[in-house]
């Protein structure tokens, strides 16, 4: 039982940098991101190789944060003004588009086998090595967190709400919007790169099907029950959505009726019926 | 010779293509959102199909009435959950329709699993036309489409319900001054949206096979073709599926199969890039 707690701690950590990420994009900027899965798996990847070649823990943490952001940022430079409409389209269309290229490139990342055998971070600590996992992603998690509480305070931070809020007096007072826009993508997708490298590293195997769509939905609606903007209110959701979901995996030992196909299923049509139930109470009329 | 075949091929994807991306341009037209829920519409008619023919009906009346029963589905889930937030802006719609998404995969694959299943349609020898070589079942489904665009076209150019929904995609204030009910016109495009896009899907299964991912596999093309033909209009969105659909068949000559998806995916974005109206401009001929 304790070792289902703390894993269930440690995905809710690893998707606690993914939400951070998406809330900076949309939850401070009001930039919509239906493909955050896509950065997520350039981070799980990058740290993948990076890893398997011998470069220590942290230097392919920093690796795989910079490569999703790059990857952030070539996405905001090819959706025009970053409008709503598109970045809804392109964003989940770059994330099939990562899926397929991880899928079928076998030279990169050995396609549909994905990569094996990536390592953990050694510990001088002496602590049993799931714990010593959790303790390290608690103190990664928290420097993020820190930092994401720093942005909303600074200046920066400000000027990407009064983007959100009204796009066009922030360029009436001389702020080139666009950039700003661009520069929260690309930290948003730094940080889901992050949390990529926490669950590449955890569960030390990697394959393109554990990045499908659902893992973009679990973050958005992660970041739609926490008051958006708001970094520890996207924590504490995303905990609650991640022990929802992944505790039901829970389930599987006891409920006989249902096979693995079944369960997997039903456990997505709860997520999609969870995402419906969210936006009603969230957005009915009234409520804005 | 070898050419030939890639075109049919090109013209088939295209036909495919045409019904859901028309049905995506519809809702984005009218509602202003984008329907990520449409592909799923697809998969949804095709397996609808498939239990129909169980009941030894013919193929053809199994898809009328499997694409009847996808509209009233389309037209159901907007009157209830979409039409709570009406006035909410883009976003709530988008997330719901991710949500329905989600949730009609996996309902069907609950029900019939993960497997690849095919339509009960015999292989019958390839016509060879002036050394195009084309099966019967393809010039078939080239002859629905093209007659279901025609319908589509004109209904939409020609009949009041026609003049309402370009009404309301041009300026739903003035609409609704001018008598134009909102909802009926929200809820008769979602049918047909529903309709059309399960049509693609029966379509689509017959020529390939049938699995709970036929809908999410094209939903990249759909979206270029959407985009591409100007989003809200139907000529437009159909000649886009024609240049999509040559654009991946003739990639094949110089790109694994396997990137089609991909190649759609550039295509896409060049678009957004290049002329965001799309290649057809929208404005004054919303049909």
């Amino acid at each position: 039982m304790i070792e289902y707690i703390i894993a269930i701690s440690i995905f809710a950590g690893i998707y606690g940098f993914v939400a951070l990420g998406l809330n900076i994009q949309w939850g401070l900027t009001g930039l919509i991101n239906l493909g955050q899965v896509a950065f997520f798996a350039v981070g799980a990847y990058a740290f993948a190789l990076a890893a398997k070649a011998g470069v220590p823990f942290i230097l392919a943490l920093a690796i795989s944060a910079c490569v999703s952001g790059l990857f952030g940022a070539a996405v905001a430079m090819f959706t025009p003004r970053l409008r709503e409409d598109y970045l809804a389209i392109v964003t989940l269309g770059f994330s099939e588009f990562v899926r397929l290229i991880l899928l079928n490139e076998k030279w990169l990342a050995g396609g549909p086998d994905g990569v094996a055998g990536i390592p953990r971070p050694n510990l001088p600590i002496g602590l049993p090595s799931e714990l010593a996992f959790l303790t390290i992603t608690a103190f990664a998690l928290a420097i993020a967190f820190a930092l994401t509480r720093r942005i909303e305070k600074l200046p920066f931070g400000r000027t990407l709400r009064a983007i959100r809020e009204d796009e066009t007096v922030v360029t009436s007072v001389g702020k080139i919007s666009l950039s700003y826009k661009a520069q929260a993508f690309m930290l948003g997708a730094a940080l889901a790169g992050i949390g990529g490298a926490f669950f590449a590293s955890y569960l030390s195997y990697i394959s393109p099907d554990m990045f499908g769509p659902n893992v973009s939905i679990y973050v958005l609606a992660a970041v739609l029950i926490g008051t958006q903007g708001s970094s520890a209110a996207t924590l504490i959701s995303t905990a609650l959505v991640a022990m929802l979901l992944e505790g039901t995996r829970l389930l599987k030992d006891y409920i006989t009726f249902v096979d693995g196909v079944e369960l997997a299923a039903l456990r997505l049509v709860a997520l999609g019926v969870a995402l419906i139930a969210i936006v009603i109470v969230r957005y009915r009329p009234g409520r804005i | 010779m070898e050419l030939s075949i890639y075109l049919v091929s090109a013209l088939v994807s295209a036909a495919i293509w045409s019904l859901p991306a028309i049905s995506i341009s519809l809702i984005y037209g009218v509602l202003r959102y984008p329907s990520f829920a449409i592909p799923e519409f697809m998969t949804l008619g095709a397996y609808l199909t498939l239990v129909l023919c169980g009941f030894s009906m013919p193929i053809w009346l199994a898809g009328i009435l499997a694409a009847v029963c996808t509209g009233l589905v389309a037209l159901a889930v907007d009157q209830t959950i979409f039409r709570s937030v009406r006035r909410a802006g883009m976003l709530p719609p988008v997330l719901l329709s991710l949500g329905l998404m989600l949730v009609i995969q996996n309902v069907v694959r609950f029900i019939w699993g993960n497997g690849n299943l095919q339509f009960p349609v015999a292989p019958m020898r390839p016509f060879n036309i002036a050394g195009i070589i084309i099966t019967p079942v393809q010039l078939g489904i080239l002859a629905v489409v093209l007659a279901v665009l025609a319908a589509v076209f004109l209904a939409l150019r020609y009949t009041s319900f026609g003049r309402a929904v370009r009404a309301t995609s041009t300026n739903p204030d003035l609409a609704i001054v001018t008598g134009v009910q909102p909802e009926r016109v929200y809820g008769a495009v979602l049918f047909l949206a529903g309709a059309l896009s399960a049509g693609g899907g029966i379509i689509l299964a017959i020529e390939t096979s049938l699995n709970p991912l036929l809908g999410w596999r094209v939903l990249i093309p759909l979206f270029a073709v959407a985009i591409l033909g100007g989003l809200g209009s139907v000529v437009g969105a159909a000649l886009a599926a024609l240049l999509v659909g040559l654009a991946s068949e003739l990639s094949l000559f110089i790109l694994p199969s396997s990137y089609k998806t991909a190649l759609a995916f550039l295509v896409l974005t060049l678009v957004l890039l290049v002329r965001p109206s799309g290649l057809i401009k929208a404005a004054g001929a919303r049909t």
